[in-house]
C-alpha cells in the first residue's frame, strides 16, 4: 500500500490543520501531560487552527491497567477539541522496530484521511518517531514538543539509545518547542541548533467548573486549614513531606504555634495518569506514614480525578504544596500544577529546584529547601495565619496559553502560508486545464489518471539507480541516473517543477572549479552578492516546501561563506569523500 | 526636533554595546538642530559612562522616570514600556523621534500606532535564517517603513535583498570612535613589542590561545602582553577554560609571568590609554564568529589609536582591510600562537609600516563628522544635510488618490520643520473620501495625478493660493484634462517633452507654466559597485501589460545580439502576467501573446538558457549591480523610471523610440533596437567601462529626489 502512496504526487493538505500527536490524553488520563495537551489544543483552536489530537496508535488500550472491557469511542470532542484514538492490531512477539513501523502506517493512513499541513508531536520518541515518519510520507511539516527527558529515569544502555533517538527526532523537526530554560540548554547541549528551539512554558488555564456541593466536610475535613497536593504520587514528587508537614504543624514546636490543619492528596501512581484505578502502593505507604505519625484522620485521599472536576478540589484548599525531590529529571522538567493552582488564586509552596524557581518567579510562589520540613512549616504557618489573599494573575500577565503559544503560531502561520501557495499552484493548474479544454466539471478519474506506479522506473525508483538529483556545481563522477545541472536561469523552475529528490550544492566542487560554472556562482554566500544569496534562499524555500532533501557538500568554512548561515540550519552538510547515501526508502526496504 | 535615545543596555556596565550607546550620544551632541534625551533602561548607579555624555544631552534614568510618572518600576521592561513612555510624554512633552536599540523594545513600540511613525530602529547583525521565523520587529518595521540604522554596507544590502527592506530607509552608521585630538601621542617602548587584548573574558574571543601564547613567550625579553579584562562570560558553561584562566591570573599576580600585565575593570579612559600604548591588538575570535558581518567597535578603536589589529581571515576583514593586509590569521589551519609570535616580531618592518598606513585609512572612514551626518539622515528622515527646503514657512495640501510615486518626496518634506503638509485623500480618480476643500492657511495645493482632484481644485481655487498639478501618463488620454480650468493652474508638471507638447496642442496651456520633470530617482542609493557578471547581462524591468512593454521586442533584440555574441544574457524582473488579474483575464488575445512569448523563451535555440526571471521585489538598487545594460522595449511610457534608475546605476541603455523617449534618452533611442547591437558589444568590451558607466550615471544626477523636491518648492 505504501509504495503506491509514495509514488503518486504528495497529496493536498489543509493549510490550517494541525495533527497533534501525543502519548496519552483525556478523557482516559488526567495527569499534567494530558492537561498540557488539552490546554495547548484549546489555545491553538482559539488562535484559528484546526487541531485534531491523535493519541499514539494503540492508546488507551495498551496503557498498563486499562480495563479491556472499557468502551472506547475512537473519536470524541472535549471542549470543542477533536480527539482521535487509533487502534493498533496486536503483533504477538513483534520486535520494537516492527511495532514502530505498524504505528507509522496507522498514522500515515490517518493523515491521508485528515490531511494536516503540520504535525506537532509531543514527547517521547516512541510517540514522535511514528508521527515524524508519517508526516514525512505525506509531506506535512513536522514539529516536536520536547516535554521531558523520560529516558533519564531508565537504565544506562536504554537511556543512551533513547537519548540518541530523541536527538534525531528533534533534529528532524522544523522547530522544537520545550518548556523552560534548563530544558532548552539540555537540547542545545545535545546538538540542536539554538535558533530552532523555542520556549513554550506551561500557562495559566481558565478556571474550570466548580461543584458547589463538594465541601471540605464531604472529604472528611473539619479543621480550620487545608493544604493540598494534587498530582501523581510518583516517588520523585516527595508527597511524604506534606504528611510530615501536617504532623509538625499540628504538633507545633518551640517557635511554632500548633495549627489546626489537614492535608488533601488527590491523585494516584497509576501509569499515564490513568483514571479509575484503585489505591496503589504509593497511597498505601502515605496512609501508613500518616497513621504512624498519628494524623491518619487529618490526611484525606481522593483518587485520580477527571480534569473537568479537578477545579472543585483546588478551591477547597488554602495552599498547594509541591515538595518535589531533586532528581536529574526534576532539575530540568517543570510541572503544570502550580499554574493551575495560580489560576485559582492559590498560594503555592515548592521545593527550590531550577524549574520550580522559574515558575515561582512568575506566579509569586514560595520556595523552600528540599525536604526541609521545619523551614516549610514556618513559611506555611505564616501564610495561613497572616497571609494576604493572592491576586490572581490575569490575561495581561503574559502567562496565558495564548501568550505562551506565540512561537508555535508563528511557525504554523509560515506552514499555512506555504501550503496555501502550494495549493494555489496545484488547483490553479487543475482549473486552467479544465477551462482550456472547455470542461467545467472535473474529468473522470478513469480518463484523467494514469497509474505511474506500473512503470518500472517509477515503481522501482531507488532500486534501479538512485533518485533525481538537482545540483549546483561542477560535474562529478556519480552513479546517479538523472542529474539536472542547475544554472541561475533554471534554478527555481527545476526545484519547483521536477520530481523532488535531492538538491545538492557542491560547495567544495565550486571552490575548485574554474570557468563559466564557477563564475556564475562566484558570489555564493559572500557579502558581495546579496541577490545571489536571495536566489539561493528562495531556491531552498521552494525545495523545502516540496520535500527535496537538501545537501551541501562541504566543508563550508564560515569565514569564506558568511551568508551560508541563511540556509545552514536547514541543509545537511556532507563531506565529498563520503559517498552520498541514497535517500532512505522505508517503503521498499 | 526632540529626539529620545532608548536602548535595552545597562549603562552602568562597560561593554561593546554600552560604548556604542555612549558614542551615539556623542554623535548626537554634534547635531545642533536636535534636542536629545537619553532614556536609560536601568537606574543609573555607576556614572562611569554617563559622565562622558555631552552636556547638551539630558539623561533620564529609570528611577527618574518612575518618580516623574508615579509608576512603580525598577527597570524599563518591554512589557510596560509604552505605558511608561505615554505617561512620561504626558508630563514632559512628546518626542518627535525615538532612536531604539533592542528587539523587544522595537517590537512593542512598533506594535503601538502612537509610537510607530516616530521610531528609528537600530538593527545589529540581522541576517535571516530559514530555520527561524522572521523577528516580529522586522516584520512590523518593514510594513511601517520604519527607518533602520545598521553598522555596515553588507548589513544594509542584506536588509534590502534578504528582508525586502526599502533601501532609502536603511542607513549605515558604522561603530564610532572619538578622537578628541587632545590626547598626546602615546609613548611606546621601541625595544619591546606589546600585544594588547581589551574586552570580556570570553572563551570564544580566543582567550585560550592568548593564555597559551603568554606562557610560550614568558621568557622572551622583547615581548609583552597587556590584558585589559572586562567581565567573565559563560563561567558555568566553560568550567575548564575558566579553571585555566584562574590559574593564569594567579600566575600573573604572583609574578610568575613577568611580561604579562593584567588589569580588570579599569575606567574607560584608562583602558583607552593602555590600549594606545600597545603595538598590536589581539582581535582574534573562534570560528563561531567567522560569519559575523559587523565590524566591532574595538577594532575601530584600536585602528584609531594607531594599534595594528591582528584579525581573523574573514570576508568582512578582507573587505575592510584589503586582501593584502599582513595580519590576517587563518585560525582553521596552522599553529595560531606560532603565527602570532612571527607577527609580533615583524614590528618596524615593511609589513608593519604598511599595516599602520592601512589602519589610518580605516580609521578615517569612521570620522565623527561623516558618521554624524549619516546618523542625522536616519533620524531626520532625509540626507538634506540639514539645509532647509524653503526660506519661509509653507503649508501644502496634497490631493491625490494614490501617492505611491511620492513616497520619498513625502518622507523628505515631513523631515522639514518649516513645511506643514496636509493630505486630501481621494478614494478613486473620481471620488473624494470627504468633500474637498482648501483649509485656511494653505498656500499651495498639489494635485498628484491630473484626475478629478485637479478638476475640482482648478474650479475651486482660493485666491492667494498656488495650484500645482502633476500629470503622469494615463490621465492624458482620459477626459479629465478637458475639464480642468487650466487658467487656474499655476504649474503643470509633466514627465517628458512629449506630454508638454501634447498638453500645449490640445488645451492651449501656456508652455511657460509647464515644467518637464521626469519621475525622480534616488540617485545616490543606486550608485553601487557592479558585480563581475554584469558586463554581459541585459536587464528588463516589467513586462505588463503586453501591449505597452513589448517583451517580444526585447527578446528579438536578445536573439539578434546573441547571434553575434553568445556571451550576453537577459534577466527579467517583473511580476508574472498571470498574477495580475486585469492583464491575464481581461483579454484572451493578450494572454495568447504572453504564452507564445514564454514558449519562445524555452524553444528558440538563440534564447534557451539565456533568460532568467527574477521574482519582483523592492531591492532594485542591489539588482542593478548585476545588470550591465538596461532595455526599454516599450511602445508607450511616461518616462520609464526603471531606465533612469538603471542609468544612475551605470547601465548602458537601449531604448525603443516610444513617444517622449528622445527627449529623455536622446543618444540611446533607436527606431529599431537592433541597431544598437554594435554599440552594446563595444561598450561591454571597453577597457574603460567603469569610467563610461560613471558618465552615464552622472547624466541622471539632475533627477535625484533632492533636486526634484527643492525645485518643487520654487515652482
Amino acid at each position: 500500500m505504501m509504495d503506491r502512496q509514495k509514488d503518486v504526487a504528495r497529496p493536498w493538505r489543509l493549510p490550517r490543520r494541525v495533527a497533534y500527536v501525543v502519548s496519552h490524553a483525556r478523557p482516559w488520563s488526567s495527569n499534567g501531560y494530558a492537561v498540557r495537551t488539552h490546554a495547548m489544543a484549546r489555545a491553538l483552536a482559539a488562535a484559528g487552527r484546526e487541531v485534531i489530537v491523535f493519541t499514539r496508535p494503540g492508546r488507551p488500550w495498551d496503557i498498563e491497567g486499562f480495563s479491556s472491557s472499557t468502551q472506547v469511542d475512537i473519536e470524541r470532542r472535549i471542549d470543542g477539541i477533536r480527539y482521535v484514538c487509533l487502534p493498533l492490531r496486536a503483533i504477538p512477539g513483534a520486535k520494537p522496530s516492527a511495532r514502530l513501523r505498524a504505528m507509522s502506517d496507522v498514522l500515515t493512513e490517518a493523515f491521508y484521511a485528515f490531511r494536516p499541513a503540520a504535525v506537532l508531536a509531543a514527547s517521547n520518541w516512541e510517540t514522535a518517531e511514528p508521527a515524524r515518519r508519517a508526516a514525512g510520507r505525506m509531506g506535512a511539516t513536522f514539529f516536536y514538543e520536547q516535554r521531558g527527558f523520560w529516558e533519564m529515569g531508565e537504565a544506562h544502555g536504554n537511556a543512551d539509545d533513547a537519548a540518541r533517538l530523541e536527538t534525531e527526532i528533534a533534529l528532524a523537526a522544523r522547530a522544537v518547542f520545550t518548556l523552560n530554560g534548563p530544558m532548552r540548554d539540555e537540547l542545545v547541549r545535545r546538538g540542536i541548533p539554538k535558533g530552532r528551539v523555542h520556549l513554550v512554558p506551561n500557562g495559566l488555564s481558565s478556571p474550570g467548573r466548580i461543584d458547589s456541593t463538594l465541601g471540605r466536610a464531604s472529604i472528611g475535613c473539619h479543621s480550620a486549614h487545608l493544604l493540598g497536593y494534587i498530582g501523581s504520587l510518583s516517588a520523585y514528587e516527595g508527597v511524604e513531606t506534606l504528611v510530615d508537614l501536617v504532623a509538625l504543624l499540628r504538633r507545633g514546636g518551640p517557635a511554632l504555634q500548633a495549627l489546626d490543619v489537614d492535608a488533601l492528596v488527590v491523585g494516584s501512581d497509576a501509569p499515564k495518569g490513568l483514571i479509575g484505578t484503585g489505591p496503589g502502593p504509593a497511597e498505601k505507604a502515605l496512609r501508613a506514614r500518616a497513621a504512624r505519625l498519628g494524623i491518619a484522620d487529618h490526611v484525606h485521599f481522593v483518587p485520580q480525578q477527571p480534569e473537568d472536576v479537578i477545579g472543585s478540589y483546588y478551591v477547597l484548599c488554602d495552599a498547594l504544596v509541591m515538595p518535589r525531590r531533586r532528581t536529574p529529571v526534576t532539575e530540568l522538567v517543570p510541572p503544570i500544577k502550580p499554574y493551575t493552582a495560580a489560576s485559582y488564586g492559590l498560594p503555592v509552596f515548592m521545593t527550590d529546584l531550577p524549574p520550580l524557581a522559574e515558575i515561582a518567579a512568575e506566579i509569586r510562589g514560595t520556595l523552600f529547601p528540599e525536604g526541609d520540613v521545619p523551614a516549610l512549616a514556618t513559611l506555611v504557618h505564616r501564610a495561613l495565619t497572616e497571609g494576604q489573599p493572592l491576586a490572581m494573575p490575569g490575561p495581561g500577565s503574559g502567562l496565558t496559553w495564548a501568550d505562551r503559544l506565540r512561537p508555535v503560531l508563528r511557525h504554523l502561520e509560515d506552514v499555512a502560508e506555504a501550503e496555501r501557495s502550494r495549493n494555489e499552484r496545484m488547483f490553479a493548474g487543475l482549473a486552467m486545464s479544465a477551462s482550456a479544454s472547455g470542461e467545467a466539471s472535473m474529468p473522470s478519474p478513469l480518463q484523467d489518471r494514469f497509474d505511474l506506479g506500473i512503470l518500472p522506473a517509477v515503481g522501482l525508483r531507488g532500486q534501479l539507480g538512485g533518485v533525481t538529483e538537482a545540483r549546483i556545481g561542477p560535474e562529478r563522477k556519480v552513479e546517479m541516473a538523472s542529474v539536472t545541472r542547475l544554472t541561475r536561469s533554471n534554478l527555481l523552475d527545476v526545484l519547483a517543477t521536477a520530481e523532488p529528490g535531492r538538491f545538492v550544492i557542491d560547495w567544495a566542487g565550486l571552490k575548485s572549479a574554474k570557468g563559466h560554472e564557477a563564475d556564475e556562482w562566484a558570489g555564493l554566500w559572500s557579502i558581495d552578492d546579496m541577490r545571489l544569496n536571495r536566489q539561493i534562499m528562495d531556491a531552498v524555500r521552494i525545495a523545502m516546501s516540496r520535500g527535496w532533501r537538501l545537501q551541501v557538500i562541504g566543508p563550508v568554512h564560515r569565514s569564506e561563506a558568511p551568508l551560508f548561515r541563511t540556509v545552514a540550519n536547514v541543509m545537511e552538510e556532507v563531506l565529498p569523500e563520503v559517498p552520498l547515501p541514497a535517500v532512505v526508502s522505508e517503503s521498499l526496504s | 526636533m526632540k529626539v529620545a535615545i532608548l536602548a535595552e543596555q545597562n549603562f552602568n556596565l562597560i561593554d561593546g554595546s554600552t560604548i556604542w550607546l555612549l558614542n551615539v550620544c556623542k554623535l548626537m551632541g554634534r547635531l545642533p538642530d536636535l534636542e536629545v534625551t537619553l532614556l536609560l533602561s536601568h537606574p543609573l548607579i555607576d556614572p562611569i559612562l554617563a559622565a562622558e555624555v555631552p552636556d547638551r544631552l539630558r539623561i533620564v534614568d529609570a528611577a527618574e522616570m518612575a518618580r516623574t510618572t508615579g509608576l512603580g518600576f525598577e527597570r524599563l521592561t518591554a512589557d510596560h514600556l509604552t505605558a511608561i513612555l505615554r505617561r512620561w510624554e504626558a508630563t514632559e512633552g512628546a518626542f518627535d523621534r525615538y532612536f531604539v536599540r533592542g528587539a523587544d523594545y522595537l517590537t512593542v513600540l512598533l506594535e503601538d500606532s502612537r509610537f510607530r511613525p516616530r521610531i528609528v530602529g537600530y538593527a545589529p547583525g540581522a541576517i535571516p535564517d530559514l530555520a527561524v521565523a522572521e523577528p516580529d520587529w522586522l516584520r512590523l518595521g518593514r510594513a511601517a517603513r520604519t527607518p533602520l540604522v545598521v553598522q555596515s554596507e553588507p548589513a544594509k544590502w542584506a536588509m534590502e535583498s534578504l528582508f525586502d527592506y526599502p533601501a532609502h530607509i536603511v542607513h549605515v552608521v558604522p561603530p564610532i570612535v572619538f578622537h578628541d585630538g587632545q590626547e598626546a601621542a602615546p609613548e611606546r617602548d621601541h625595544a619591546k613589542t606589546v600585544l594588547c587584548y581589551s574586552g570580556k573574558i570570553d572563551l570564544h574571543y580566543g582567550i585560550d590561545w592568548l593564555i597559551d601564547l603568554a606562557r610560550r613567550v614568558a621568557d622572551a625579553p622583547d615581548l609583552r602582553i597587556s590584558l585589559i579584562a572586562g567581565k567573565d562570560t559563560w563561567r558555568t558553561r566553560y568550567p575548564e577554560f575558566f579553571a585555566a584562566m584562574d590559574a593564569f591570573r594567579t600566575d600573573v599576580s604572583e609574578g610568575r609571568l613577568g611580561n604579562v600585565d593584567l588589569v580588570t575593570g579599569v575606567p574607560h579612559a584608562e583602558a583607552k590609554s593602555r590600549m594606545a600604548r600597545a603595538d598590536f591588538a589581539w582581535c582574534l575570535r573562534h570560528a563561531r564568529y567567522d560569519d559575523v558581518i559587523e565590524i566591532s567597535t574595538k577594532i575601530v578603536e584600536f585602528c584609531t589609536a594607531g594599534v595594528v589589529p591582528i584579525l581573523n581571515d574573514t570576508a568582512l576583514n578582507r573587505a575592510l582591510f584589503g586582501d593584502d593586509y599582513p595580519y590576517l590569521v587563518d585560525i582553521v589551519s596552522g599553529d595560531v600562537e606560532a603565527r602570532m609570535i612571527d607577527m609580533l616580531r615583524s614590528k618596524g618592518g615593511h609589513a608593519h609600516r604598511r599595516a599602520l598606513a592601512r589602519i589610518a585609512e580605516v580609521a578615517a572612514q569612521f570620522s565623527a563628522d561623516r558618521l554624524a551626518g549619516s546618523l542625522a539622515a536616519a533620524i531626520r528622515g532625509h540626507a538634506g544635510g540639514g539645509v532647509a527646503l524653503v526660506t519661509q514657512r509653507r503649508h501644502v495640501l496634497l490631493a491625490t488618490h494614490d501617492p505611491k510615486f511620492l513616497r520619498s518626496f513625502l518622507d523628505r518634506v515631513r523631515g522639514d520643520a518649516s513645511i506643514r503638509l496636509e493630505q486630501e485623500t481621494w478614494r478613486t480618480t473620481t471620488t473624494p473620501e470627504n468633500p474637498p476643500s482648501v483649509p485656511a492657511g494653505v498656500d499651495t495645493v498639489f494635485c498628484e495625478w491630473a484626475c478629478e482632484n485637479a478638476v475640482w481644485h482648478s474650479r475651486n481655487k482660493r485666491p492667494g493660493t498656488k495650484l500645482v498639478v502633476r500629470l503622469h501618463r494615463f490621465e492624458a488620454f482620459r477626459d479629465f484634462p478637458k475639464r480642468v480650468e487650466w487658467g487656474a493652474v499655476d504649474a503643470l508638471i509633466v514627465v517628458s517633452d512629449h506630454f508638454r507638447d501634447l498638453m500645449v496642442q490640445q488645451f492651449g496651456i501656456d508652455p511657460a507654466r509647464i515644467h518637464v520633470r521626469p519621475q525622480y530617482i534616488d540617485w545616490h542609493q543606486l550608485r553601487r559597485q557592479k558585480l563581475p557578471g554584469s558586463r554581459f547581462t541585459l536587464g528588463l524591468v516589467g513586462i505588463n501589460p503586453f501591449g505597452h512593454k513589448r517583451f517580444d521586442r526585447a527578446l528579438d533584440f536578445l536573439a539578434a545580439l546573441r547571434a553575434q555574441d553568445p556571451r550576453f544574457r537577459l534577466v527579467v524582473r517583473s511580476v508574472m502576467p498571470w498574477k495580475i488579474d486585469w492583464v491575464w483575464n481581461r483579454d484572451s488575445e493578450e494572454r495568447a501573446k504572453f504564452v507564445e512569448v514564454f514558449r519562445r523563451v524555452q524553444s528558440d535555440p538563440l534564447l534557451a538558457g539565456a533568460v532568467r526571471f527574477d521574482p519582483a521585489g523592492p531591492d532594485m538598487e542591489e539588482w542593478f549591480r548585476g545588470i550591465g545594460c538596461i532595455l526599454s522595449s516599450s511602445d508607450s511610457e511616461g518616462c520609464h523610471t526603471s531606465v533612469m534608475e538603471g542609468m544612475a546605476a551605470g547601465c548602458y541603455p537601449v531604448v525603443h523610440d516610444w513617444p517622449g523617449a528622445r527627449s529623455l534618452f536622446g543618444p540611446y533611442v533607436h527606431a529599431d533596437m537592433r541597431d544598437a547591437i554594435p554599440e552594446v558589444i563595444a561598450f561591454a568590451d571597453r577597457s574603460d567601462c567603469s569610467e563610461a558607466r560613471e558618465q552615464i550615471s552622472q547624466s541622471m544626477r539632475g533627477h535625484d529626489i533632492d533636486v526634484f523636491t527643492r525645485s518643487f518648492f520654487q515652482l
